[in-house]
């Protein structure tokens, strides 16, 4: 039994503009195992988006497979998509995207509750993962109360609440300064040793991604070097 | 369904502070209002006619066929037996006449009644303009008229008048002749119908019977019961018990096909004031429209965290009704304003021409099956012009609304 995690075939992705084609990947394949840490590089324009958006199911390919340990999810519908993702995945995205009109505690709480848990249990759960990173006295604060940096570790406990076994993470600290930024960086490393997560990363920051055992680059929709 | 995401996120007091929202409740609450009064005003005058009807003839009316009743103690039995629905049966004598009084003259239909028992009724009670308190000096038969009655031939209470009823000539079949007594106005009544109250006098049974010479005959029976919409069924007993000499005409009879009409246009103006309330409609559908747009990245977080299509639809469909609910309740009770606001100033001014309506007011009538009609077409609307957005919400796709901040 292989240890491969996620994969792609043949994946293409290609929007019709205005009578023309944009092939914005074109036939990409890899392979990620279990707890691996990875980072996907590319210029602006590259795909490195889009690919991270069809890894964690926000999109569907054009042309092509995705699998989850040998699954084919391009088969699954969007809403048994939806639980997929709310069990096995987690996300950061550039900006936080927290809900304005929930509490720290309570946008954390959030994928939780979607799944199904009580409402004591999730706080629970979301409380202790706030309390790991750090946020404790933020717990009742609204999104609007909290600086960059805290932020987007608020939005890192939330991809964390429900235990996922794969964490995405789009540009987490392009959007903070130097110091915040690598704040956050350092956690995205911790985590994955602490808890063995697989840890897929977009960025176009070559000093983060240095940090990565293994990179994929893209160019023009493909991978040029692995 | 994530009802607690709902009252998290769309359920806040800023959404309703929202002028879009403000005006969808306000074009809903309208239109429920107009709806309400429109089939009050439609139920009232259609309960005002039945009761001017009812007051009058009774519930079930029974008179013999070409004849007059010469044994009435055993007809209002055998009447009684036919049903437990009955609540009293009173004979009446009619008889047409004329009213005379400072050289003036009107037709008028005599009807003769138990007089002891005029004081008490209900019917006439309410129905009082104005009464003598004290009729201990007057000399003649006490009658109470109709209100036109009363105006046309210039009589308050307490006036003298004569009443002329014509007779067959005893002497000569061949001849007419005229039974005149005095009478005195003991009371004016508004029938609250036209023909009744530009023609009924009433007066004591015995005192019509002795003008008209009808001995102790009857022309007929004012039957009431307890619950005047059984009237089809419990006449068909009466007519059973009695058989086909008698003639058992119950309230719906009168003015069949004006109740008909009525009810036919109640029904119209129902889907006409309906459409009205579908296009207050189209405000909560561009309002959730809005709302989806604004609320994009969120309905994207939302999806990449787990949230089903079905709970999006579920989202926007319960805000949507919420909006339904308030508009409705603010307009059932908008309504309901309107409704006493009406009933007050007919009470100043009269706003129903009598010659055209027969009717010169009427009090609006607020029926539960109309509420509950109101109600169910309402959230039914509400509920369809909520579905474009909610469908709308959850077909976009989660990428696009996590690009932007």
């Amino acid at each position: 039994m292989s240890n491969e995690i996620l994969a792609t075939k043949s994946v293409t992705k290609a929007y019709q503009m205005e009578g023309s084609r944009l092939e914005v990947l074109r036939g990409v394949d890899l392979s990620i195992m279990k707890g691996e840490a990875v980072c996907i590089m590319g210029s602006s324009g590259a795909g490195k988006s889009t690919l991270l958006h069809i890894l964690g199911t926000l999109d569907k390919p054009t042309l092509g497979k995705v699998y989850y340990q040998g699954e084919d999810l391009t088969r699954k519908s969007d809403d048994q998509l939806a639980s997929f993702r709310n069990k096995k995945m987690g996300f950061v995205f550039q900006f936080h995207h927290l809900l304005p009109e929930l509490t720290a505690l309570e946008n954390v709480s959030l994928p939780a509750r979607i799944g199904g848990l009580s409402k004591t249990e999730s706080l629970q759960k979301a409380a202790n993962l706030l309390k790991s990173l750090g946020l404790e006295q933020r717990e009742n604060h609204y999104p609007s109360e909290l600086s960059g940096g805290e932020r987007q570790r608020v939005a890192i406990a939330r991809a964390l609440v429900q235990d996922p076994e794969i964490l995405f993470a789009d540009e987490p600290s392009g959007n903070l300064d130097q110091d915040n930024g690598e704040v956050i960086q350092d956690l995205f490393f911790k985590l994955q040793q602490d808890l063995g997560l697989t840890l897929i990363v977009v960025t176009h920051d070559p000093e983060f991604a240095k940090r990565f055992p293994k990179i994929f680059r893209l160019k023009n929709g493909t991978f040029i070097k692995q | 369904m994530h009802l607690w995401l709902y009252r998290k996120v769309l359920f806040q007091k800023k959404a309703f502070a929202d002028p879009a929202t403000f005006f969808s409740i306000l074009g809903i609450s309208l239109g429920v209002a107009f709806l309400v009064v429109s089939m009050a005003g439609f139920s009232g005058f259609m309960v005002s006619l039945k009761s001017s009807i009812i007051d009058v003839t009774g519930d079930v009316s029974v008179s013999k066929r070409g004849a007059r009743i010469a044994d009435p103690a055993e007809v209002i039995q055998k009447i009684l037996d036919s049903s437990p629905e009955i609540k009293d049966v009173m004979s009446y004598a009619r008889k047409e006449g004329m009213v005379a009084s400072k050289g003036k003259l009107r037709i008028v239909l005599l009807q003769g009644i138990d007089w002891s028992n005029v004081a008490n009724m209900a019917e006439f009670k309410k129905r009082q303009v104005s009464v003598l308190e004290d009729s201990s000096e007057r000399i003649g038969t006490p009658a109470l008229l109709g209100k036109v009655v009363a105006q046309n031939l210039e009589l308050g209470v307490g006036d003298a008048f004569k009443m002329i009823v014509p007779k067959v000539s005893r002497a000569q079949a061949t001849e007419v002749d005229s039974g005149v007594d005095s009478y005195y106005v003991h009371g004016i009544l508004d029938f609250g119908k036209f023909e009744f109250n530009e023609r009924v006098v009433i007066a004591d049974l015995k005192k019509v019977q002795e003008l008209s010479e009808m001995d102790d005959q009857v022309n007929g029976f004012r039957v009431r019961l307890f619950d005047s919409d059984r009237a089809p069924q419990v006449a068909d007993k009466i007519q059973e018990a009695l058989g086909w000499d008698y003639s058992v005409r119950d309230w719906s009879m009168t003015n069949r096909s004006l109740f008909k009409a009525i009810a036919y246009e109640k029904r119209v103006l129902f889907f006409v004031m309906l459409i009205m309330l579908v296009a207050a409609f189209f405000n909560v559908s561009t309002t959730l429209f809005l709302s989806v747009l604004r609320r994009y990245s969120q309905i994207s977080v939302m999806r990449a965290l787990g949230l089903k299509r079905r709970d999006i639809i579920g989202l926007f469909c319960l805000h949507g009704l919420a909006l339904g609910v308030f508009g409705l309740f603010f307009g059932l009770i908008t309504g309901l304003l309107f409704c006493y606001g009406f009933d007050a100033l007919q009470l100043v001014y009269p706003i129903m021409p009598e010659e055209v309506y027969k009717m010169s007011s009427f009090a609006t009538h607020l029926t539960l099956i109309d509420i509950v009609w109101v109600i169910v077409a309402t959230l039914l609307i509400c509920f369809i012009s909520t579905l474009a957005p909610a469908f709308r919400g959850s077909r976009l796709s989660p990428v696009e609304g996590l690009k932007y901040e």
